[in-house]
């Protein structure tokens, strides 16, 4: 029954079209994907928003190009198996990179009056009267389009090859809008807005049944644990078909609630001192708007999933632990008591839940009386440790980094190094190095490093703890000194956990402060967190509840 | 955030809000059930080894997806080798015939359970020289993948397991051959 309740927006088969293509494996390169994640993400964004319009149009362009391009070219082709143009091109061999791009189209190719050439980075298709640009970095997410709609309609790789040949102007709008067409009738049965919008409209007017408009601009003002805690406790049973009977589905709800909200108003207001077109007052919203707000506020998100794959930077269950913080950035470090609940109270709610799937009343009772062994501060506990533990990870790759004499380290160093006094030494060595150098030579300056770690008894020490940090770590990726080769994917993985580390700063910061807080009025140590215990009790039993027959 | 111009409704909030749930199941999704083409052109030319049983799977249940691999395969074969009537018994032909090749069975002397299965290509292509050769047996809705070695001197030969699959498919007379 959930379960049909939270798929009701996408349905199971368009999920699984963008799982495919996230998936799908490249025929050249096993161990790469025939997409990049970017133009999946692109892709699944202009399909939610129904801005594919665009698309469509450059779509047809580039096969177009890639049919006519092809056509006469073909005869240098070798004996063996021939594929039509558009199955050679974007499946066989897969030329969906720029470079790819490029040599494909090198030498400039005209047919029927219509010309053919590369310039700055775009692929021009001129006409006697109008040109068309692709930009070749697009390509990839071209093909994916053309990959969704093959799937739409199969037929489609044979239409175009017939219908693109020699086609004009007029020709490839007819076929676009065709394209969009065939979409579109895809997507009602595929695409149901009904639900999410009765959520959005259930947070609205609870919201404003409680305060005025002006201070719901302020998200600071009204997005707060108290506000979240009852929100919980009215709309677990007002809203339960919409999907509110989870405290933790509450908070992210009205997390993503307020960050639609306030990137919107921020949308709109700068639009309209720029004073651009469309009428948003009257409701009129238009797809490339939407896309464009939509695109601004993925931008924001943190991920983390990646952390705990090769190289491994955390563990699974670190990353779990942090998924609720990082999902709910930057409010979460707001919502510090929250977070503290969901991790205790979120967690009783879940056992219960799976003990309501067993339809097993003695079971569901026990589930209920059980309660939480872990309290507030067992959890700034957990967090604190998993803060330690991308520390650890930080100090070894400083010392992946000094390794391979990566400029990197220096970032680390900064950010990790407490010693005032020693990062005031090096910054001074290092601006004497770089005078007298002159030039900016990486190398030099590491063999230069070797000298000063004999002058400074700290930095030798400092560089020791990072190779003992290496050396502690067992997870892989760091079981051994990866390749010079192999470092990008550890800077990005430094440059995630630091901006981790950063947030986690403030967030531990703020949960000590409510903690001392909670200490210092209360006589008893954790009179909140009981009250807090047994205010859930008291909702999760009136919710779950059997009675004994 | 500047509080003094208001929008008079939410709907673009309210849309970006819905955009961002739908984005937000498309990312979190493990239905890995759709084929998509790709998935169908690696399988057909033997590119993609992974996802062999999804898509053979795929084929068996999904009668868009059947079409599909159909009109790629007789876009795409070399020859063909139909049903074989009147063949000298029920199952477990000895020999099948296709246009330009022929597909001949032998039982090993050692390992009854195996059988040698011997592809004889007569004005073959150069890719079946250079490249493995890929066979695809289809039978209503169950087909299967064949992969042999190149030719030499116009023959290339293969082990199957008497239970296999495979040997099921290439030996059944109402099964149709694809070479691609």
């Amino acid at each position: 029954m959930t379960s049909v309740i939270t798929n009701f927006g996408v349905s199971d088969e368009l999920q699984g079209i963008f799982y495919s293509l996230r998936e799908m494996p490249s025929l050249n390169n096993s161990e790469q994907t025939k997409f990049k994640k970017h133009e999946i993400d692109n892709l699944s964004q202009s399909i939610v928003c129904r801005n594919y319009g665009k698309l469509c149009l450059e779509l047809s362009y580039f096969c177009f190009a890639v049919i006519n391009y092809q056509n006469v070219k073909s005869n240098d082709s070798t004996n063996t198996r021939r594929f039509s143009p558009l199955l050679s091109y974007f499946w066989k061999n897969e030329q969906l990179s720029i470079t790819h791009v490029k040599s494909h189209f090198k030498n400039k190719f005209s047919i029927n009056g219509c010309e053919l050439f590369l310039i700055d980075n775009v692929l021009r298709v001129g006409f006697k009267n109008s040109q068309f640009d692709i930009a070749l970095s697009r390509v990839g997410l071209l093909a994916s389009l053309l990959e969704f709609i093959v799937y739409i309609d199969p037929k489609l790789i044979n239409e175009f090859e017939s219908n693109l040949i020699a086609a004009d102007v007029t020709k490839i709008k007819e076929i676009t809008s065709d394209l969009q067409k065939k979409i579109y009738q895809f997507l009602t049965q595929h695409l149901s807005s009904a639900q999410e919008q009765r959520r959005f409209r259930f947070m609205a007017s609870f919201l404003d049944n409680l305060i005025t408009k002006e201070t719901r601009l302020d998200n600071t003002s009204w997005l707060t644990d108290e506000y979240i805690l009852n929100f919980w406790l009215k709309a677990s049973d007002e809203g339960n078909n919409l999907g509110f009977k989870l405290f933790v589905s509450c908070c992210s709800e009205l997390v993503a609630f307020q960050r639609a909200l306030s990137v919107s108003y921020s949308k709109i207001n700068a639009r309209s001192s720029l004073s651009i077109g469309d009428n948003i007052e009257a409701g009129e919203v238009s797809a490339d708007l939407l896309n464009q707000t939509l695109i601004q506020l993925q931008e924001t998100k943190l991920e983390i999933d990646w952390l705990h794959n090769k190289p491994k930077f955390l563990t699974k269950n670190q990353t779990l632990e942090l998924k609720p913080i990082i999902d709910c950035l930057p409010f979460s470090k707001k919502l510090t008591l929250t977070m503290a609940r969901i991790h205790i109270f979120g967690a009783w709610q879940a056992a219960i839940v799976q003990a309501t799937r067993k339809s097993d009343n003695q079971l569901i009772t026990q589930k209920i009386n059980q309660h939480p062994e872990k309290d507030y501060q067992l959890f700034h506990a957990l967090i604190t440790d998993v803060y330690q533990k991308i520390i650890d990870t930080l100090w070894a790759l400083l010392h992946i980094n000094h390794q391979h004499k990566q400029p990197q380290m220096f970032t680390l160093f900064n950010q990790l190094v407490t010693d005032k006094k020693l990062l005031k030494d090096l910054q001074y060595l290092l601006a004497q190095q770089v005078n007298k150098t002159k030039v900016n030579d990486i190398n030099a300056l590491f063999n230069e490093m070797s000298q000063w770690q004999l002058k400074l008894p700290e930095l030798n020490h400092t560089l020791k703890h990072a190779t003992r940090m290496f050396n502690a770590n067992h997870k892989a990726g760091f079981n051994a000194l990866p390749q010079l080769q192999e470092l990008d994917i550890y800077h990005e993985g430094q440059d995630s956990l630091l901006k981790l580390k950063q947030e986690l700063i403030h967030f531990l910061n703020n949960l000590e402060q409510l903690l001392s807080k909670q200490s210092q009025l209360n006589k008893c140590k954790d009179e909140n967190f009981r009250s807090d215990t047994s205010i859930f009790f008291n909702k999760l039993n009136s919710l779950y509840g059997v009675s004994d027959e | 955030m500047n509080s003094e111009q208001q929008p008079s409704d939410n709907s673009l909030a309210e849309k970006v809000y819905v955009a961002n749930q739908h984005i937000k199941q498309i990312q979190e999704t493990q239905n890995s059930s759709v084929v998509l083409f790709g998935d169908l052109f690696a399988y057909i030319f033997a590119k993609d080894k992974t996802n062999t049983l999804k898509v053979e799977l795929a084929i068996k249940q999904n009668l868009n997806t059947r079409k599909q691999y159909l009109r790629l395969l007789e876009q795409y074969q070399f020859s063909i080798s139909d049903y074989q009537a009147a063949a000298s018994s029920e199952h477990d032909l000895n020999e099948r015939f296709g246009e330009g090749f022929t597909l001949k069975f032998k039982a090993t002397k050692k390992h009854i359970d195996q059988i040698y299965v011997i592809l004889i290509i007569e004005h073959s292509a150069e890719h079946h020289q250079l490249d493995e050769i890929i066979l695809h047996c289809q039978l209503n809705e169950q087909v299967k993948r064949v992969q042999f070695p190149n030719l030499i001197d116009g023959r290339s030969q293969l082990i199957l397991e008497l239970d296999s699959e495979e040997y099921q498919l290439l030996s059944n007379q109402n099964a149709k051959i694809f070479l691609l």
